[in-house]
């Protein structure tokens, strides 16, 4: 029998391994919570560059499923008295049938159509959100959203956890990618018309990668909930998931590696920011407004594949020899 | 009766507005097939710019001019040193590069203005007109104005002029305007200078009827987006439309229903609309070869 | 045994009438050719049968059964594939990979046992590399298997397209000019391969410029002028029909 993994993902899958797990080893406590934060960040990323990077499509509204899962956990704990594992379990279902519901309604949708729907949609989940305040608590939002039990100091458990989601979350993907249905994502990409040729049924592979976006962004806003312990709407608009689209973008978002890399990348130049702007008061404002603007043009303009690509390229270019001959390599 | 005809003012000003922004997002979108996300904070920077201007004591007329001028030139350099490089055949991508040029002008913005309100005088008085019990401000009708003889600047520049027929040359066919000796790069060019004055000067005539602040243009480049997109993206005629409908569904839903489900009773409309009709109310679906 | 059959399929876009009226079948194991002039409306007719886009009127059969109400991802799983005149290729996926997506409606893993890399997804995606790896061998570029399909010259391109339309094993494989930028070697060597998919049991419908290839292969000829089938027949009876030779003639005076 083959091996599962090649001996090079092999390599950076132990590394990966490696820093996630002796973070919390170097770090103070708000280091830590950086370091949750950027795992829930990740969770949602990875399933942004499904859709994306994989299946060509985009959403200007992630940021919308993820606090479907937050409000998930957050009212059926603190409304309904639901056990927090058991609002955990629904709160990712939620936000991948809404994904589904999203999906269905726009799949017959291309280019800046979809970027408006996706948009909206995300406009319309945040408004709700405020909006409707017997539910949701309104702009106040839920107070009292119990930790996880087995996890409820919120400290190198809750990392650990977190963390362990993400790994599943990336081994998952990495294993869809690496698959038929990877593979069918990539080709609706480059062309629906060879895709539909060759029986992939091209509107059914968009909604599966919306779908999963929606589970992971709701697994993570689920953990979210429970480790802040209060929401309101805020998080949750266009500037969270261009946040997100920043991180998936600057990684590569063809590269689930990416995602990962570009999350951590810029939660890490939020922190400087933060930072820097406690020493020099007159960077305060929105600094990382500026950061983050100058980082997406930089980006699309002389790195459009981002960064995991682009190394690989350049590795790639490294080792690349002539074609090869004819029938010396046939296998 | 008093309370709709209120209404019908308040979405005939904002939808007017909407309409500006969308007709630019078109003229942009025609010649280059780029959708400009930045397009709200050229209405922002008209406004903050006519304000200090203003502040150093300038004639009123002086200062509009002026800050006109200023924002065309930066609409001008975003084309020439930023868009113009961007991967001209990946819709995504361009709304990546557009989105990050939107938050790196706002940014720079809150610098220089920092996050308070200011408000700019009105062109006229202060005074509301008042007939028959309904009441508006001065500057509505400045407004509702300064959007009619855009929209006819637009018209004539598109239908009666060379250049016009030279930018539509554009969105038909790039390769045989090209051959034709056509620069699309100029066109592209001019189309960001117009669609950045348009967009000063329906900031500037907004500003005053409310305060303005570094962050205004988000709402209303979205506005202008959905317009542009509910509209079909193609046709100035049916944007101009699907603007004042926005502007008019607002202000009756803020009206009638809740002024805080407003804008998601708009974006409602919107996918109701795309789920319908893939390309917008009069947008054609598009016809090639599709790479057959 | 007829294994497609079209009757009176038209195709108009706007107003320009593509194709009008035209009647044809393609028997078990045949190659069918079909020629015409630029323009004529061959690709159309191609993308009709395909399932790409719908005709404006007209039937189309498939081993009897109507293919009117058929979505056009269903084709590949009842036989039906093909290749594209401007190519479409996945270029970012290796060749193997390229090759291997046209296995995909003979497939089944779903997201579960793919992402949770089940026992059954694993062994049916090596099956997958080892089938897609044989039709790599047989139209002779399986030594390019593991670059990026970008790095491939225009042909190996074309031949990597025709293995991911071969693969799933289709009864009917409809070529749009399969040998349009090929040399002399290259198109030799394509007719070639042809004849052993005919061998194989699988039907061909091709579109093609190159006469030479035509007329060692085609069973039968259709040719199309101005949307409209003008002649049908054995290569033999096509060389010989006057109408046939006026409209290329004709349309060689109209490009010179
Ligand atoms: N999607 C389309 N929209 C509009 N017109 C089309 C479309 N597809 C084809 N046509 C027109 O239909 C006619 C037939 O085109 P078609 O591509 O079928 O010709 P063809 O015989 O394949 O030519 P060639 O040898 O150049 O490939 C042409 O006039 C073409 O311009
Ligand atoms: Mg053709």
């Amino acid at each position: 029998m083959k091996a599962l993994f090649s001996k090079k993902s092999l390599i950076v899958f132990g590394v990966y391994l490696l820093v996630a797990g002796l973070f919390p080893f170097f770090g103070s406590d708000y280091f830590l919570s950086v370091g949750i934060i950027m795992g829930l960040h990740a969770i949602v990323t990875i399933g942004l560059s499904l859709v994306m990077g994989y299946a060509g499509q985009i959403s200007l509204g992630q940021a919308a499923f993820w606090g479907i899962g937050a409000y998930t956990t957050g009212i059926l704990t603190t409304k309904w008295g639901m056990s927090p594992w058991f609002a955990l379990l629904i709160a990712a279902l939620i936000p991948a049938i809404a994904a589904f519901l999203m999906a269905r309604a726009i799949a017959g949708l291309q280019g800046y159509y979809l970027a408006m729907a996706t948009l909206a949609m995300g406009f319309i989940v945040q408004i709700v959100f405020g909006e409707w305040e017997s539910v949701t608590g309104g702009m106040g939002g839920l107070v009292g959203i119990p930790a996880l039990p087995l996890f409820d100091d919120l400290g190198v458990d809750f990392y650990y956890l977190v963390w362990g989601m993400v790994t599943l979350v990336l081994l998952f993907s990495l294993g869809i990618i690496h698959s038929r249905i990877g593979r069918a994502f990539r080709a609706i990409h480059k062309s629906e018309i060879a895709a539909t040729s060759i029986g992939i049924n091209v509107a059914n592979y968009k909604l599966l990668a919306f779908v999963l976006s929606g589970l992971f962004a709701g697994i993570s806003g689920g953990l979210y909930a429970n480790y802040m312990g209060i929401i309101d709407p805020q998080p949750f608009g266009l500037h969270e998931s261009i946040k997100f689209l920043t991180m998936v973008v600057v990684g590569g978002a063809a590269s689930v590696w990416g995602a990962l890399l570009g999350t951590i990348l810029i939660g890490s130049i939020g922190e400087v920011m933060l930072i820097l702007s406690e020493h020099f008061p007159m960077l305060k404002g929105d600094m990382d407004t500026i950061v983050y603007g100058a980082i997406l043009v930089l980006c699309i303009i002389f790195m459009p594949e981002g960064l995991v690509p682009r190394l690989q390229k350049i590795m790639a270019k490294r080792q690349e020899e002539p074609l090869p001959a004819e029938r010396k390599l046939g296998a | 009766m008093t309370d709709f005809f209120q209404f019908l003012v308040n979405g005939l000003v904002s939808g007017g507005i909407y309409a500006i922004v969308a007709i630019g997002f078109v003229t942009i979108y025609q010649v280059s097939k780029v959708i400009n996300l930045a397009q709200g904070e050229f209405l922002m920077l008209g406004g903050l710019i006519a304000v200090t201007l203003l502040g150093t004591g300038m004639s009123y007329g002086l200062a509009f001019v002026l800050s006109v001028l200023m924002v065309t030139l930066i609409g001008m350099l975003l084309q020439r040193f930023v868009v113009r490089y961007g991967p001209m055949s990946n819709q995504i991508s361009l709304i990546i590069l557009t989105i990050g040029l939107s938050i790196l002008i706002r940014g720079v913005a809150s610098m220089f203005w920092g996050k308070d309100a200011y408000a700019l005088a009105p062109f006229t008085s202060n005074e509301p007109i008042t007939f028959s019990g309904i009441s508006m401000a001065q500057q509505s009708l400045w407004v509702i104005l300064a959007v009619l003889l855009l929209l006819f600047v637009f018209w004539f520049l598109m239908n009666k002029t060379l250049l016009g027929k030279k930018m539509y040359a554009c969105s038909v066919n790039l390769l045989a305007t090209r051959l034709m000796g056509i620069n699309p790069n100029k066109m592209a060019l001019l189309a960001f200078a117009m669609s950045a004055a348009s967009g000063a000067i329906a900031g500037i005539a907004i500003a005053p009827l409310n305060v303005t602040s570094y962050d205004v243009g988000v709402m209303l480049g979205i506005k202008g987006f959905s317009a542009a997109i509910l509209g079909g993206l193609q046709n100035p005629i049916g944007v101009t439309a699907a603007g004042f409908l926005i502007g008019l569904v607002e202000a009756f839903g803020a009206g009638l229903i809740s002024s805080g489900l407003k804008d998601a009773i708009v974006f409602l409309l919107i996918i109701g609309v795309l789920m319908i009709k893939p390309t917008g109310l009069f947008g054609e679906p598009s016809v090639g070869k599709g790479g057959l | 045994m007829k294994l497609v059959e079209v009757q009176e399929l038209s195709r108009s876009f706007g107003g320009v009438q593509a194709v009008k009226n035209v009647s044809f079948h393609v028997n078990e194991g045949e190659i069918v050719a079909l020629i015409g002039p630029n323009g004529a409306g061959k690709s159309t007719v191609l993308n009709m049968v395909s399932g790409v886009i719908p005709p404006s009127s007209g039937e189309i059969a498939y081993r009897g059964q109507s293919l009117k109400k058929v979505a056009g991802d269903r084709y590949a799983g009842l036989g039906i594939t093909r290749t594209f005149q401007n190519l479409q290729t996945f270029d970012d996926m290796t060749v193997l990979e390229n090759v291997m997506t046209g296995l995909h409606s003979c497939t089944k893993s779903g997201v579960f046992s793919c992402g949770l890399k089940l026992p059954f997804a694993r062994k049916e995606e090596e099956e997958m590399k080892k089938q897609a790896m044989q039709w790599l061998k047989l139209v002779g570029i399986s030594h390019l298997a593991l670059l990026k399909a970008e790095r491939l010259s225009y042909g190996q391109l074309r031949l990597m397209e025709i293995a991911r339309a071969m693969c799933s094993g289709p009864g009917f494989l409809l070529l749009d000019e399969p040998a349009a930028g090929l040399n002399h070697t290259e198109t030799a060597q394509m007719t070639n391969t042809f004849r052993k998919f005919k061998e194989m049991g699988t039907s061909l419908l091709l579109v093609e410029h190159d006469m030479d290839m035509i007329m060692n292969l085609a069973d039968r000829i259709i040719v199309l002028d101005q949307g409209a089938k003008i002649a049908e027949g054995t290569p033999q009876e096509i060389q010989e029909d006057a109408r046939v030779i006026a409209a290329y003639l004709g349309q060689e005076e109209d490009s010179a």
